[in-house]
Order: C-alpha cells, then sequence, then structure tokens
C-alpha cells in the first residue's frame, strides 16, 4: 500500500508539470484554436466572399484533354515551358504552372487557370484570399517559417503533456464529487475550476487527436524534406539523366496509362521533367485515393516522357502516410459541414479550457 | 479496480472512446456513416450540453427532515 504522503507528493510534481505546461503553451494555442475556427470554415468563408461570378462555358461538357490545356495556357506566353499541372477539387478547372524553363526559381513561376470545359482562362478568386493565407501561415508558421514551425510543434508536445497530466490530476480532483459535477452556486473560482475540470475531461479525445496530429503537421516541412531528399530521390536517382529532355508524349496518354495502373486513384498533379518533383525525363504523375481515408495518400508514377510508357511506381513510406493522414484527423474537413460544426464546438470547448486554466492561475496567484 | 476508479474514469472512458471511435469513423467510412460518426464524435458536446443545463435548470430534490 503507498502511503497518503508518496501520493500527494506524486499529485504535487503533476499538478506542477500540468501548470507549467499549460501555461508556457496556453498563448500559442489560444492563437491557434482562433484561427481554427476560420480555418476551420475555409472553404465557406472563401465561396461566400467570392460568390460563383464564374462557371464553366459547358458546364456539362466533356474536358479537353490535357494537351490541349497546357497549350492554352501558354498560348500567351510562348517562351514558357509547363513546370506543373493541378486541379481543382470542386470545379473544371486545370491549373497550369508554367516558367522559361522547370528549373526557375518558384517566384519565377507563372499560374494560369484554364476552363477544362473550353480552354477559356479563369479569373483569380481574389477576394479574401488574402486574409485567409494570412491566418493559415499564422497557424502554421506565425510568419517564421521552420522556426515558428518547430516553435509551434513544441508547444503542440507541452499541450498534450498538460492532457496527459490534467487527467492524472483529475482523478485526485474528483475523489469527493460525482461526474459532471458543475457547483454553479458556489463561489466563482469553484465554478470555474469545474467548467475547466469538466469540458477538459469529457473533450480529451479531441484535444489529444487534434494536438498530436498538430505537431505532425507542424513537422510537415522536415517530413517532406526527408520524403524529397531520400525516398524520392533515391526512386527518381534510378531514371535520372543529365540532359532535361522535351517532352514529345501526350501528356493525356501518359496520365490515362498511370491511371490504367491503378485504377482506385485519382489524378492529383503533373511535375514536368527538370522540374523539382521529377527527373529529367519522366512525367511524374502524382496519383491519390478515391475514399476519404486514402485520399490524402499520394502515389508518384513516373511516366517516360518521350515514349509514354510506365517507368516506375513509388509507395508513400509509413512517415508519409502518417502525415497524409494526421491532416484531415487536424482540421476536421473530411465529414462535411456536420463534422466542421463539431470541430467548432469542441475547439470553443478547449478555447474555455484554456480561458478558464489563465483565470485559475491568475486567482491562486492573487490569494496567495 | 476500485470502485472509485471506476466512478472518476468510467463515464470520462465511454465519451473518449465513443469521441475518438467517431473521430477516425468519419475518417474510413464510406460516406453511408458519416452522419453517425459524426454524432459519436459529437458525443462530448452532448454531454456538455446534457450536464450544463442538468445543473442549470433541474434543482436537486429537497429531502423532507424527519
Amino acid at each position: 500500500m503507498v502511503s497518503p504522503s508518496i501520493n500527494q507528493e506524486k499529485i504535487r510534481i503533476w499538478r506542477w508539470l500540468h501548470t507549467w505546461t499549460s501555461l508556457v503553451c496556453t498563448l500559442f494555442l489560444l492563437m491557434l484554436c482562433l484561427t481554427g475556427f476560420a480555418l476551420t470554415f475555409h472553404d465557406e468563408i472563401e465561396s461566400a466572399l467570392n460568390p460563383t461570378s464564374w462557371s464553366p462555358a459547358n458546364p456539362n461538357g466533356p474536358h479537353l484533354t490535357l494537351d490541349n490545356i497546357t497549350q492554352a495556357a501558354l498560348s500567351d506566353r510562348p517562351n514558357h515551358v509547363p513546370i506543373y499541372v493541378s486541379f481543382d477539387i470542386d470545379r473544371p478547372v486545370v491549373n497550369v504552372t508554367s516558367g522559361l524553363n522547370a528549373e526557375v526559381d518558384g517566384s519565377q513561376m507563372t499560374f494560369t487557370s484554364i476552363d477544362a470545359t473550353s480552354g477559356e482562362h479563369v479569373p483569380q478568386a481574389e477576394v479574401g484570399e488574402g486574409i485567409m493565407e494570412f491566418l493559415l501561415q499564422l497557424h502554421t508558421d506565425m510568419f517564421l517559417g521552420q522556426t515558428g514551425m518547430i516553435i509551434l510543434a513544441l508547444m503542440g508536445a507541452l499541450f498534450v503533456v498538460a492532457i496527459i497530466s490534467g487527467v492524472v490530476i483529475y482523478k485526485d480532483f474528483m475523489k469527493n464529487l460525482p461526474f459532471g459535477t458543475l457547483r454553479l452556486n458556489r463561489q466563482k473560482r469553484l465554478r470555474w475550476l469545474d467548467y475547466h475540470n469538466f469540458l477538459g475531461i469529457i473533450a480529451v479525445a479531441w484535444m489529444t487527436i487534434v494536438g498530436v496530429t498538430g505537431v505532425i503537421n507542424a513537422l510537415e516541412s522536415l517530413i517532406l524534406e526527408q520524403w524529397r531528399s531520400e525516398h524520392l530521390a533515391l526512386f527518381m536517382q534510378e531514371y535520372h539523366s543529365d540532359k532535361t529532355v522535351t517532352p514529345s508524349a501526350s501528356l493525356q496518354d501518359a496520365v490515362n496509362a498511370a491511371v490504367a495502373m491503378l485504377p482506385e486513384h485519382v489524378l492529383q498533379f503533373v511535375a514536368y521533367p527538370g522540374s523539382d518533383y521529377s527527373t529529367t525525363r519522366h512525367y511524374a504523375i502524382f496519383l491519390h485515393g478515391n475514399t476519404p481515408l486514402t485520399e490524402s495518400l499520394i502515389t508518384p508514377v513516373l511516366v517516360d516522357a518521350q515514349t509514354g510508357e510506365v517507368a516506375g511506381v513509388s509507395l508513400m513510406p509509413w512517415y508519409m502516410k502518417g502525415l497524409a493522414l494526421s491532416r484531415p484527423l487536424h482540421f476536421g474537413d473530411y465529414g462535411g459541414i456536420g463534422l466542421k460544426l463539431v470541430w467548432t464546438l469542441l475547439n470553443l470547448m478547449t478555447f474555455i479550457v484554456l480561458v478558464t486554466g489563465i483565470y485559475l492561475y491568475v486567482k491562486k496567484r492573487v490569494v496567495k | 479496480m476500485s470502485a472509485l476508479v471506476l466512478r472518476i474514469f468510467l463515464l470520462p472512458a465511454v465519451i473518449f472512446v465513443v469521441s475518438a471511435v467517431g473521430i477516425i469513423g468519419a475518417l474510413v467510412a464510406n460516406s453511408n456513416y458519416d452522419g453517425l460518426f459524426n454524432l459519436m464524435a459529437a458525443c462530448p458536446v452532448g454531454y456538455a450540453f446534457y450536464f450544463y443545463f442538468k445543473h442549470k435548470y433541474i434543482k436537486p430534490k429537497h429531502v423532507k427532515p424527519k
């Protein structure tokens, strides 16, 4: 049997851990909660700020081939070559990134959106985009680049420690109280303490999932770099040659060949020969799954840009799968508006837990 | 396991499991069960409302003194 004094000593250590891990990360978490409210509804906010003034020329008509679309995108830039081709999810729009050559810096690339049903240019959505980008960057790296991401990853790790220590001291706190007790008629500090403990313990599953996936997402650039520099680079190296070839095989045929090889997959984007995401002689065709679970899992297929033959397929390593699966779990954008509302309410509960936590700490200091 | 641990952790553990299954289930499910999983994910929100209104509006019954 453990003596009460040893138990009390352990609880005191857990309380200290809970107080200080929470205090260090609280301001960051408040910022993440507030920006998270808006980011959960980024699709809805963007479409509300940009009412559907644009619609495809032939909504039910057949789509042009990718070769015709890239040709249309470069019609007013004859000296440019295509570098990447990507696709809007909810409208028939193909985005072509081009430059003077495939090796140019990102700042010198041009982004053109084309109506896949007519080949006409699509105007860029401008209203509100700046605000959402600002919020996203504040949420992901606080405008500090990789340093900001690492700081946020550390804050996320502290948050997870605060959750675990909170659950441990919850037991001690609840010894003489039934579950769900809210002493609404007692003094203000006890009321706030009850809200803090109650909301904390019932939202613990959500907070843990969002906290852990947040840490993984914050390490995104490091994980991506690892994938690009080791796994993908090794895969590309097998097919590398010194001179970047000029593609002569049809892009549409190359995509069809890749999709035929992985029938449960959908086209995500294409990297041209010589670009950062491909070799010097292949189209790198990135496909993703067609279910909510697999749509974040990307599989690159290399297709020879001169013969149109499939050269190789690279499956994602485990850490990239982890990153891919942590994104939807963090943002809650995979189950429609219902899940977004659930995310918002749980986010609100977390916000209250954080604010009550600060109040309780300040009040305790004042009393002392 | 003591009755105390059960009393303190059983209900939170049930909420934790139902909520986590809902959150991950919605990701794994193929549209047909999305609604059900969303409801399961919302389990903590439901509990919060239930206990809040219980304490706010349902007063404990007074025991008559003997």
